[in-house]
């Protein structure tokens, strides 16, 4: 587990989270899980809403396999919202 | 802690744990802005569970508004208008010991909260950046952990604990797969508090009753009666009447002691109640005598021809 760097970070936060869908991101690298394994590459994790092919997306959303330098991970996570109860509404 | 709070403008999230006020040492609640938000009246239970100013305020809120540009927290504080109000437990969970500043992948994490109570779950990330939309907007904000679904909306606020007792962060958005959490360093920093330790767990009592044959006046001992669940003390009661054989029409009293088994100390009781067959049985009454002493008044309808048990039964304030 590596922390990013800043050059890799502010260019995450200023292209990555622009991407429709992206929710947000890991500042340190993690091993890739792939079908519930944990493989020995590290990888930059992204998180998105909701995990679509490629072809199914506007080309300047598709997040790249590789963001300066280092493997991307894209991780679903679902609508994140603050959690008071009008949420339940 | 664990429960339903809301300020007078929000709708209702959770009450997370007691924390200090550096400054001057006054015990809050900590709980999240978009909870609470900052200097408004806040109510115990939240508004959306029928709290209101009239009936339930409990304090004032001391937050920090999560500006567009996001930051690292969504906290605020409920100072407290009495320090009784509150109970330093969690519920279901007990007194957080102190803080754990070094959550890791994997980690086993728990948390009580409003709307889903008790729930367990697992540390997925220890240094993310999230966009959270706040309905009024989207904040991003950074340096948080993220666990497996662990909560819904009105759990917010919630103190996400580790297998130790101890607090790694506040509870404050979530979706159907992750739960996400400030770190409570950065919490407790920016609000200028530490975790309030050292509080005691308040003793709880089971309702306990004895029988007094009527053809013994000596104060008896029973059968051990089944243990309570944990937490919960099975108290000390001894009773007797005061006269081997009575008239009809005839007083009779039967006294006794209510104490704590492991302290002998007198305990207060909300009720006490005596009855048998055939006489009349006692109204509730309370026991506040320090020493937890008690007699019960009651009237022989018939002078008693048999042997016969007397029932005293003894019920506490907040009894589960």
């Amino acid at each position: 587990m590596t922390h990013l760097a800043d050059d890799q970070i502010t260019f995450i936060n200023d292209v990555i989270m622009k991407k429709s869908g992206v929710v947000g991101f890991s500042v340190v690298t993690q091993k890739r899980v792939k079908a519930g394994k944990v493989v020995d590459v590290d990888v930059v994790r992204i998180y998105v809403k909701r995990k679509a092919k490629p072809d199914a997306i506007k080309p300047e959303d598709v997040i790249d396999a590789t963001i300066m330098g280092i493997p991307s991970d894209v991780v679903e996570v679902g609508e994140i919202v603050a959690q008071n109860s009008a949420r339940l509404d | 802690m664990g429960v339903s709070i809301s300020s007078v403008q929000t709708t209702a999230g959770t009450a997370g744990c007691l924390v200090k006020r550096k400054s001057d040492g006054k015990l809050c609640v900590l709980s999240n802005w978009h909870v609470l938000k900052d200097q408004e009246a806040c109510l115990q239970q939240g508004k959306r569970d029928g709290g209101s100013f009239s009936g339930n305020f409990v304090g004032t809120s001391q937050g920090i508004p999560v500006p567009p540009s996001g930051g690292n927290v969504d906290c605020s504080l409920l100072v407290l208008d009495s320090d009784a109000l509150v109970r330093p437990d969690i519920l279901e969970l007990g007194i957080p010991k102190g803080i754990n500043t070094n959550p890791t992948q994997g980690m086993k994490v728990k948390k009580s909260g409003r709307t889903t109570g008790l729930t367990e779950g697992e540390i997925t990330d220890t240094h993310a950046v999230i966009s959270v939309d706040y309905g009024d907007g989207i904040r991003t904000l950074e340096d948080l952990i993220l666990t497996t679904a662990m909560s819904q909306g009105g759990d917010s606020g919630s103190a996400l604990i580790d297998e130790n007792m101890n607090v790694l962060g506040l509870l404050f958005a979530g979706s159907d797969a992750i739960t996400v959490h400030c770190k409570i360093q950065n919490v407790l920093s920016a609000l200028q508090v530490e975790l309030a330790t050292g509080l005691q767990e308040p003793v709880w009592y089971s309702p306990v009753a004895i029988v007094i044959p009527y053809s013994i006046s000596a104060g008896l001992a029973m059968p051990p009666p089944p243990a309570p669940p944990s937490g919960i003390k099975t108290p000390q009661l001894k009773a007797s009447l005061d006269k081997q054989s009575y008239k009809a029409g005839e007083k009779m009293l039967i006294s006794g002691a209510i104490t704590d088994p492991d302290t002998q100390a007198g305990l207060d009781a909300r009720g006490i109640q005596a009855r048998s067959a055939g006489f009349s049985t006692s109204p509730w009454q309370s026991i506040s005598d320090k020493d937890g002493k008690f007699s019960i008044p009651m009237i022989t309808l018939k002078a008693p021809d048999q042997d016969m048990d007397f029932t005293v039964e003894i019920s506490f304030a907040g009894d589960p």
